[in-house]
């Protein structure tokens, strides 16, 4: 167990100094996935154990002749299941690709085993990405392990849930509308979904393109750090990553105090209003108390277009939804149904049974919204609305450095709760899809809890702006005093 | 409402069965009503974002690679004959 | 019948064939002959999480293209998804482009001029696209109707396209094949298409009859076929306009073997391509400099080499014109002139005359014709020289076209050489006056029957025989005869 809760910053220097024997931390990690994963469900592919081994033993072999090298070497890596693995199926948590095995690897992929890391296994998420609580899977909800009767939000469920479980250290997640921030938010782990074109989308399979990021999720901030290092490279196969270096985020943070001047937090009124529940205001408040102090100054901000990011969002979410998902037609890979008819009736009837209620209902709404006489009405209009957003993030950035709110304005609720009414559900994403849409970096940390369920604190900063949001991030943790922390399990 | 419904599982090439059709019936009502909210904001002279970063003209050299083997190529098609994939029949 | 109003407006897709990879992957483009899904990748085969990135020289070959046909090249252009299913297809949507939400096509509002026998004619060009061309279906019994199931090929998948829209502007099917001949030769000019490969050009033609609806005809494979598309469908709707039928909107498929035009069961709402912008795709800003730097390096087009022939080679307006309406036609020209110096107009004679005759009468197109111009240079020397007649050369040129000797080598092999030993001229005349003995004796009263006794030497000797000395010999002989020195 020991092993297991060690911050992954640790755990790499412990095993390239050979002080951690990397088949016996991997066969620790295959030890307590057999003894929870009937409890949690955090996974949907498990690489097999002789596989694991084998990896751990050839690591172990490079250690000794001194060939060893990598940021991550011989760490355990979880990887949510749209991003595309070569050789391990890859199954977005649908039917569709239950059996498909991609080609090729994720560029986010190549830079894990670049530096060495092990990918153990494919974790558990909402069909497509497309919810908040990992119940939308066809592989089953998984469980929160801070409560086992909850969920641990979503989509990235599987990825926050094995960190909270004390199951590996890292995790990638991936943040359409606050994918990566919202489990963070419900298992007390840490999330980031950083600017829009920092991070390689390539491999990552598109719920909404234009919105999305693949995150870094551990159970710590400066974990978070090492694992943005590892993934954060231009990628040419990527026409929307941004060309260039990117800074040394481990570095930065080993002095966060060092930001000029005194740091100036917004906290964003419309992110504390109407729907947010008491318990969730007063720990936001209760952390923001912890933090403000000596060189932080929190002060209240508005940002009136935030009203409407939700319903934009959605409808540019679903609008690219209803393209990105057009191609599963069961002719170059996926499921097929196995009825005999034209093409046409064969395409219905494998989306029909290939895909769950919760994607039918988003591609019919996205052809809704792109369809002939509703364009500029919804999704055009959606389009504008993006600018205002943009326009309202920009202003407020002008007078402080990052600004704050609730991640999730709910607690962990319970499986089954919100998934019969999608509103009810689309609404617990009010406080996250906001930064997706102004492509601005994003974090959730630990604030508190209620009872043993957990609260988050999210944290946005101008684009490109990771170094300055993780050492702030930092200071706030360090203040509120919630790191590395496993559910009892 | 059903019938745009119809048109639309028709444009998606997603079959719905009785029990979707009544469920979403429902749902696409609801959404609209939620969708209908930007109506209140006024949006004029406003330019659209169509991409958040301000990259523009990226591209790739005219310089060709290596495609997949047919074998990785074909490997996942639920169907598959003499090296085509094999897809329904289109009448 | 009056003579009916009639519109006709194209859409041509134009594969940029000299583009080394396809459009958004790295896919070699070169797919033709090569085993089916070989030419694919991640991208073009859409895989899940794979993500498409423009090719550069696609944008500058379409910017060429929109300079040559005087269009408005747009500074900020945007790619757009336009969404329809069919088995071709890799992600059920097509990356296009598209004016609106702050879209635009590369380039809008030009033209192309034309110039037919009476008039100079002006087509407008009313937008260019760059886009993707879809995979191959192939069906396993041949036919659409009966295959139970479709074979699918996606090496094709991701080439790059110009889709060149024009306005309804041309008036008859001839005017549509000029244009098709023009767009062509430019594209070639410009080296950014082979058009004479197979489905390298396909073009959808739309048609209204006296304001009748519009038809639209899909994916005609050839230029000839356009013309004889129209030329149907024109009939077809000016019958029905007869019986009194009006013509509905419609789209037609071109069937190439029975060569007549059938509806498309196409259903209403199949229409609905909900275009949006790619935003994997960040839009592309086309500066004033680029386009600058590009009309700098343009080769030259084919009105300006129509107006160098005339100029350099002093060659007729006709002539100039046959020659640059295809680029290849006018390169070989020109190389030809470079190794016959002397005379560019009896080069041009020759191929225009004797050599595109050949050319159609064998069913080659100029891609496999096997004579090269130094075989056209060479054979006009041997002319010149008086190696070989006139009549000789005539039958040297078709076997040089198809067999890819050279002329020398054909007039070695056949025997060919002219004689012009008058020795041997005479010799062969006695034996004709003894064979034709009324004839030659007719001949020394009657012109008709000297010009007969010459025929029949020449059909002798296969032509052979110098005209200049055969004439000189019969004259002699006759005059033998005359004064009695000749016995027959
Ligand atoms: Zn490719």
């Amino acid at each position: 167990m020991d092993v297991l809760s060690k911050p992954a910053n640790e755990l790499g220097e412990l095993i390239l100094s050979g002080a951690i024997s990397i088949v016996d931390l991997i066969d620790k990690v295959y030890e307590r996935i057999m003894k929870l994963e009937s409890k949690v469900n955090a996974i949907i592919t498990l690489r097999s154990r002789s596989d694991l081994l084998k990896e751990a033993e050839n690591k172990e072999k490079e250690i000794k002749r001194g060939a060893a090298k990598g940021l991550l070497f011989g760490v355990p890596v979880a990887v949510k299941d749209n991003i595309s693995t070569k050789g391990i199926r890859t199954t977005c948590g649908s039917k569709i690709l239950e059996n498909y095995v991609p080609p090729y690897d994720a560029t986010v992929v190549k830079l894990l085993k670049k530096e060495g890391a092990i990918i153990i296994c494919k974790t558990n998420m909402d069909e497509f990405a497309m919810g908040s609580s990992t119940e939308t899977s066809y592989f089953g909800p998984t469980r929160n392990p801070w409560d086992l009767e909850r969920v641990p939000g979503g989509s990235s469920g599987g990825s926050a849930a094995v960190l909270a479980a004390g199951i590996v250290p890292l995790a990638l997640g991936s943040d359409t509308g606050g994918s990566v921030r919202c489990p963070a938010a419900f298992t007390a782990t840490v999330g980031l979904k950083p600017t829009y074109g920092l991070v390689s989308r390539y491999g990552l399979i598109a719920y909404a393109n234009s919105l999305e990021q693949i995150g870094p999720m551990a159970r710590n901030v400066t974990d978070v750090a090492l694992l943005l290092n590892v993934i954060s490279k231009y990628d040419e196969n990527d026409g929307t990553s941004i060309p260039g270096s990117r800074p040394d985020y481990m570095y930065s943070l080993s002095n966060p105090y060092h930001i000029k001047g005194s740091l100036k937090v917004g906290l964003v009124v419309e992110m504390m209003g109407e729907g947010v529940s008491d318990e969730v205001r007063k720990v936001i408040l209760r952390a923001l108390d912890k933090i403000s102090g000596e060189g932080i100054e929190i002060e209240e901000v508005s940002l009136s277009s935030l009203k409407y990011a939700l319903p934009a969002y959605y409808i540019i979410a679903m609008s690219e939804a209803s393209s990105n998902l057009a191609r599963y037609d069961g002719v170059r890979y996926g499921f097929r149904a196995k009825i005999d008819g034209d093409w046409n009736k064969v395409y219905m009837e494998t989306r029909a049974q290939g895909f769950g209620l919760e994607v039918k209902r988003r591609i019919i709404m996205g052809t809704f919204a792109l369809s002939a006489g509703y364009f500029d009405q919804y999704y055009l209009r959606a389009l504008k609305v993006r600018t205002l957003i943009l326009n309202d993030f920009r202003r407020a950035f002008k007078k402080f450095n990052v600004l704050v709110g609730p991640t999730m304005p709910i607690l962990p609720f319970k499986i089954g709760e919100k998934i019969k009414d999608p509103l009810a559900m689309y609404m617990c994403d009010i406080e996250t899809v906001s930064a997706n849409l102004a492509g601005i970096p994003a974090i959730s940390i630990p604030a508190g809890f209620i009872g043993n369920l957990p609260v988050g604190l999210q944290i946005m900063a101008p684009p490109l702006h990771e170094e300055l949001l993780l050492k702030i991030s930092k200071i706030f943790e360090d203040k509120i005093g919630l790191r590395n922390l496993i559910a009892p399990l | 409402m059903e019938k745009l419904l119809e048109h639309l599982s028709w444009l998606a090439r997603v079959k719905l069965c009785n029990y979707e059709r009544k469920l979403l019936v429902n749902d696409i009502a609801k959404i609209m009503e939620f969708f209908n909210r930007l109506g209140e904001i006024d949006v004029k002279d406003v330019e659209p974002t169509t991409h958040v970063i301000e990259l523009v003209s990226v591209f790739r050299e005219d310089k060709p690679g290596k495609p997949l083997s047919l074998d990785k190529a074909l490997k996942n098609a639920p169907s598959k004959e003499g090296g085509f994939f094999k897809a329904p029949r289109i009448l | 019948m009056e003579k009916l109003k009639v519109k006709i407006g194209l859409e041509v897709h134009v594969q940029l064939t000299k583009l080394k990879t396809k459009l958004f992957c790295s896919c070699p483009s070169d797919y033709r002959g090569k085993p089916p899904n070989t030419y694919v990748c991640p991208v073009c085969l859409g895989l899940p999480g794979s993500l498409p990135k423009v090719n550069s020289k696609a944008i500058e070959y379409a910017v060429m293209v929109a300079l040559a046909l005087n269009c408005k090249i747009n500074r900020k252009v945007m790619f757009f998804r336009k969404h329809y299913f069919y088995p071709d297809m890799t992600k059920n949507f097509q990356i296009t482009q598209y004016d609106r939400a702050g879209g635009a096509p590369i380039a809008v509002n030009g033209y192309l001029k034309l110039s037919t026998s009476d008039k100079e004619k002006v087509v407008r060009i009313r937008r260019i696209n760059i886009e993707e061309d879809p995979g191959k279906l192939v069906y396993p019994t041949g036919s659409i109707i009966t295959s139970p199931y479709t074979l699918v090929d996606y090496n094709r998948a991701g080439i790059a396209l110009l889709e060149i829209v024009t306005e309804p502007d041309i008036e008859t099917p001839a005017e549509a094949r000029l244009f098709l001949q023009k767009l062509r030769s430019i594209l070639e000019h410009l080296d950014v298409c082979d058009c004479g490969l197979e489905g390298a050009v396909r073009t959808d033609a739309n048609i209204s009859v006296a304001g009748g609806g519009r038809v639209e005809i899909k994916n005609i494979g050839s230029i000839k076929d356009v013309e004889k598309a129209l030329m149907y469908e024109i009939l077809r709707q000016k019958e029905a306009l007869l019986k009194g039928l009006s013509i509905r909107s419609e789209t037609r498929h071109w069937d190439d073997v029975r060569k007549v035009t059938v509806p498309l069961r196409v259903k209403e709402e199949e229409q609905d391509y909900r275009y949006f912008p790619e935003a994997d795709i960040p839009p592309i800003i086309i500066t004033e400099e680029f386009i600058e730097k590009i009309a700098k390096q343009m080769p030259e087009l084919p009105d300006e080499r129509l107006k160098r022939f005339q100029r350099e080679y002093g060659l007729p307006y006709y002539d100039s014109s046959v020659l640059v309406s295809n680029k290849k036609l006018a390169d070989f020209f020109e190389e030809t002139v470079k190794l016959y110096k002397r005379n560019p107009k009896k080069v041009a004679n020759v191929i225009i005359n004797d050599f595109l005759r050949w050319i159609h009468e064998k069913g080659l197109e100029l891609d496999n014709v096997k004579a090269k111009p130094k075989d056209i240079a060479e054979l006009l020397k041997l002319l010149d020289n008086g190696i070989i007649s006139i009549k000789i050369a005539k039958t040297v040129l078709p076997e040089i076209i198809v067999s890819g000797k050279s002329p020398s080598q054909v007039v070695k092999e056949r025997k060919l050489l002219k004689i012009s030993d008058k020795q041997i001229i005479r010799q062969i005349a006695l034996k004709i006056f003894r064979e034709h003995k009324k004839a030659a004796f007719d001949a020394l009263k009657d012109k008709k029957a000297i010009n007969y006794l010459i025929g029949q030497i020449m059909k002798y000797t296969k032509g052979r025989a110098d005209p200049a000395v055969t004439g000189k010999v019969v004259k002699e002989l006759l005059t033998d005869l005359k004064e009695g020195k000749l016995k027959l």
